[in-house]
């Protein structure tokens, strides 16, 4: 059973780039001699980042839409104290998925919050999840 | 076909699997089947040697601190961690055993440190619980009721039937002597039973087992009678959860467990500390193994002695060869010829505690025989009534019982036990004057310290003075005159030279090659003989025979006779010395006493009447003893044709082992009267024993001191290739770098694995060596 990130952060304007694996690799080296011995400890997941735009759902004033603005924020956070699961993005599914850490990226210049024409509020984020499975 | 892992530059982790098997109930029941515990992190496992239990660290990383594993993996459970089977390898159990701790820890972190809770369990081995859950006191015999018809010649142990003496100490070969019965008892799990039932779980298994047995009827526990015993299912409370039987023990066909060891007490142990007191003197030592299905064993093998390089049941041990790359040298060719790689290790080469010598020295050897005796008193001591005609020269009890004042008459008040002067040693004390005592002194003491003054002569005279007045430049007296400091020595005891041992003991044992005795003049001990009284195997005692003709005849006399606890000799405690006389009343022929009875003290007084000389042979009064004394020296054992010095030590480096207590030699001599009569005798000759238990010690102590920490790049868990306690280093190839020892042309050793550390995070194997004299491994 996978979620969709579009369901999730309610908008469809995500940019999803799946990182290629971390890898964890001992290296050993003897005394006196050239040349290393690799242990291969195993594939630690992989990165997968996730950028988008939180939109408010008011325009009535500044106020009320900065303030739905920021209960989209806290919602999104939320996704970090999740169990690993699977999520879908365009029909591809990410395995056992963590939401590790959650950034606000400037919209204009250094502002994070921008409002439209039309009275909404929005912010640019970026996740970084981590995906536990090699898949 | 792609090359083997260990055989590459890229290795790849190994990853080992945890199942478990949750107990219920007390004592607990386990399930059949184990259940893997997939969300289990293995932290550590180590190995350990000997009575040391094997202990391994796991996390569940996906718990809280506060949680248990399936809700309830907890104490008691079993757990066993093994590297799966995979192509061209088996299944291997590398550990298991029993959830002993819980570690629960958790951290809120700060701004510089991270958070974090963790669920931990630690587990210890089979050894651990035969350490806390067995304990060995007592004996188990055969009593009187576990043998039909007992006592008649139809006497026959019960099958199955056996008694447990708590009162007993549970000591293999007690004092040198043998007490297994040589009957063994062969029984059933299922033929123990308490009042409720069953006590073990039939495993089907017969065990069969020495018991103790008295002495008399016994044979020499074997070292293996012994293991077999200690970790038998009357001893071994744990046998449900951690059995040991034929089946499972391996390693005891070896001949050295047919030693016979002296002496070993387990009383009081639990049984690995017992089967260290057994397995120490061998040079021996154990590890726990398991079954290709993870069932548990019990390895024995001998200490850094591993020859093979293939493991099999008679070579439990095997040798390995590391390799620390040459200076300069490309790995890739040691790698692809899949050399055991160190990635670091730590040695330390010490000859300083090397024991290339050890000597082995056991009890004082013991010798029965029959020797006369020397009168250890003086002559004037002997009180002798002349008046009448030596009228009253003895009395006997009848003319005693009529005298209103016995003690009027001189015989009753010096030479009776209630007279008013007696005199305890006058022809009463005999002594076999081993030391000399009662030789030509003074003439024998001269020069001597006693506490009563130093002994000079002077003008063919005697004299005791003090020391602190002697001159300096002389023994004289500084002050001559001053007679209360200078004493003349009248008199003294004159009989003859002091005892030769080897006119009763044969010369083997006590002189040297050059015929040299090798005893010294001092005061010995009179001790029972070792020959039994028929039927009974106990002691025929001390015999003491008198003569009244010179020698001729001897007769046996019932008196109240106890022996000198200073010396070796008599004291005559009957009191009236007259009651001693020869079965057929006889009496004196001629001389002073002619037509007098011939008794013990009236013929000593004919002697002395007569002037005979005692020392010459004269005397018509004679007392021989039979019995048994130790002498000077123990039986030894220091040299060896092979035992030439240590590797690594160019000095013979002594230490001394007592054995006193559990090797000796006893010995019959053909003089004792008990021999002649065709008496049995206890006699014993240990000193095989006692160089074979040395030869052990030597073996394993002899070469230099290798205590080494040896750190591998991967784990070595392959069948054919792991690396197992006990398994021996022989060599860091590379360096070219020998850590073996030779002990003689065709043995050597080298030094042995005490530890293994498996670091599954890191995927490196800790190896710990022991230094070759038993050095302890690392906490």
């Amino acid at each position: 059973m996978s979620t969709s990130l579009t369901t999730i952060f309610d908008t469809d304007e995500l940019v999803v780039t799946t990182h290629p694996a971390i890898v964890d690799r001992l290296y050993s080296g003897f005394a006196g001699a050239s040349g290393l011995v690799a242990m291969w400890l195993g594939k630690r997941g992989r990165l997968i980042t996730i950028e988008g735009r939180l939109k408010s759902d008011t325009n009535s004033s500044y106020s009320s839409a900065r303030a739905d603005l920021l209960d989209k924020i806290y919602a999104a956070e939320e996704l970090m104290s999740l169990d690993a699961a699977d999520y879908t993005y365009q029909g591809e599914t990410m395995k056992n998925l963590l939401f590790d850490r959650m950034e606000l990226l400037p919209s204009y210049g250094s502002q994070y919050y921008a409002q439209d024409s039309g009275g909404y509020l929005s912010c640019k984020f970026v996740y970084y999840c981590r995906s536990l499975s090699d898949e | 076909m792609s090359k083997k892992d260990y055989k590459r530059l890229d290795r790849t982790a190994q990853r080992l699997w945890l199942d478990y098997k949750i107990a219920t109930g007390t004592p607990p029941v386990y399930p059949d089947q184990w259940r893997p515990a997939y969300a289990a992190g293995i932290d550590s496992v180590q190995i350990n040697s000997g009575p040391r239990s094997s202990l391994a660290t796991v996390t569940f990383p996906s718990l809280r601190w506060n949680e248990k594993y399936a809700n309830k993996l907890t104490f008691g459970d079993r757990v066993r961690i093994y590297k799966p089977a995979s192509s061209g390898s088996d299944e291997v159990t590398i550990f298991s055993g029993f959830v002993t701790r819980e570690i629960s820890e958790f951290s809120g972190g700060t701004d510089k440190s991270a958070g974090y809770e963790r669920c931990s369990l630690a587990l210890a081995d089979h050894r651990w619980l035969l350490t806390v859950g067995t304990c060995l006191y007592g004996q188990r015999v055969r009593g009187v009721d576990d043998y039909n018809n007992f006592g008649t010649i139809s006497q026959s142990p019960y099958a199955l039937k056996s008694t447990f003496l708590s009162g007993r100490r549970c000591v293999f070969n007690e004092g040198g002597r043998a007490n297994a019965d040589p009957l063994l008892l062969a029984i059933k799990t299922s033929d123990v039973t308490s009042p409720d039932g069953n006590y073990f779980l039939d495993d089907g298994v017969t065990h069969s087992y020495r018991l103790f047995d008295d002495d008399d009827r016994s044979i020499y526990w074997t070292a293996r009678d012994m293991i077999y015993h200690v970790t038998g299912i009357f001893k071994n409370s744990q046998y449900n959860y951690a059995p040991l039987n034929y089946l499972n023990m391996t390693g005891l066909t070896d001949v050295i467990f047919d030693t016979v060891l002296h002496d070993i007490s387990v009383e009081g142990l639990n049984i690995l500390e017992a089967l260290t007191a057994i397995c120490d003197p061998l040079g021996v030592s154990f590890r726990e193994d398991y079954s290709p299905s993870g069932d548990f064993q019990l390895t024995f093998y001998k200490l850094g002695s591993a020859s093979s390089d293939t493991r099999s049941t008679t070579a439990p041990t095997i040798t390995h060869e590391l390799y620390a790359p040459q200076v300069g040298e490309d790995i890739s060719d040691a790698v692809s010829r899949g050399e055991k790689m160190v990635k670091s290790a730590s040695l330390d080469r010490d000859i300083s505690s090397s024991v290339t010598r050890p000597i082995g020295l056991g009890g004082r050897m013991r010798f029965e025989f029959t020797a006369e005796l020397i009168p250890a008193f003086l002559d004037s001591d002997v009180h002798i009534d002349d008046a009448s005609s030596y009228a009253n020269v003895f009395l006997t009890d009848e003319t005693l019982a009529e005298t209103v004042n016995p003690n009027s008459l001189e015989y009753y008040a010096y030479h009776h036990c209630g007279g008013l002067y007696y005199r305890c040693d006058a022809a009463r004390k005999w002594a076999l004057n081993e030391s000399g005592k009662y030789s030509v002194s003074p003439a024998w003491q001269i020069g001597r310290d006693y506490p009563t003054g130093f002994i000079v002569s002077d003008n063919d005279s005697f004299y005791r003075c003090l020391k602190n007045h002697l001159s300096t430049s002389s023994n004289k007296p500084a002050e001559r005159a001053a007679a209360a400091i200078w004493v003349s020595i009248e008199a003294d005891y004159d009989r003859g030279k002091p005892f030769d041992f080897t006119t009763v003991i044969d010369k083997e044992y006590i002189t040297d090659a050059n015929g040299k005795r090798i005893y010294a003049a001092i005061k010995k001990q009179l001790l029972s003989s070792l020959s039994v009284v028929e039927g009974s195997g106990s002691s025929a005692g001390v015999s003491v025979e008198f003569s009244f003709d010179s020698g001729t005849s001897w007769q046996t006399i019932p008196c109240a006779i106890y022996p000198l606890d200073d010396e070796f000799g008599i004291r005559i405690a009957e009191p009236n010395l007259a009651n001693i006389h020869p079965d057929k009343v006889t009496t004196f022929t001629s001389g002073d006493l002619i037509d007098k009875d011939i008794n013990l003290f009236s013929s000593i007084a004919d002697d002395i009447i007569a002037e005979r000389v005692f020392k010459d042979g004269d005397w018509h009064t004679r007392v021989r003893v039979t019995a048994s004394v130790q002498l000077d020296n123990r039986i030894y054992f220091g040299t060896d044709t092979d035992n030439a010095p240590g590797y690594g030590s160019p000095f013979n480096q002594y230490r001394v082992y007592d054995f006193s207590s559990s090797y000796g030699l006893g010995k019959r001599d053909s003089s004792s009267r008990f021999y002649q009569q065709g008496k049995g005798a206890a006699e014993y000759d240990q000193r095989s024993g006692l160089q074979g238990q040395l030869k052990s010690i030597r073996d394993a102590n002899k070469g230099l001191a290798v205590s080494g920490i040896f750190i591998l790049e991967r784990l070595w868990l392959d069948d054919s290739e792991i690396f197992k306690v006990g398994d021996c280093i022989t060599k860091i190839a590379g360096r070219d770098f020998d850590l073996s020892t030779s002990i003689t042309s065709d043995q050597s050793q080298a030094t042995e694995i005490i530890q293994i550390s498996y670091d599954i995070e890191k995927q490196t194997q800790t190896l710990i060596t022991r230094d070759l004299k038993f050095s302890r491994p690392q906490d």
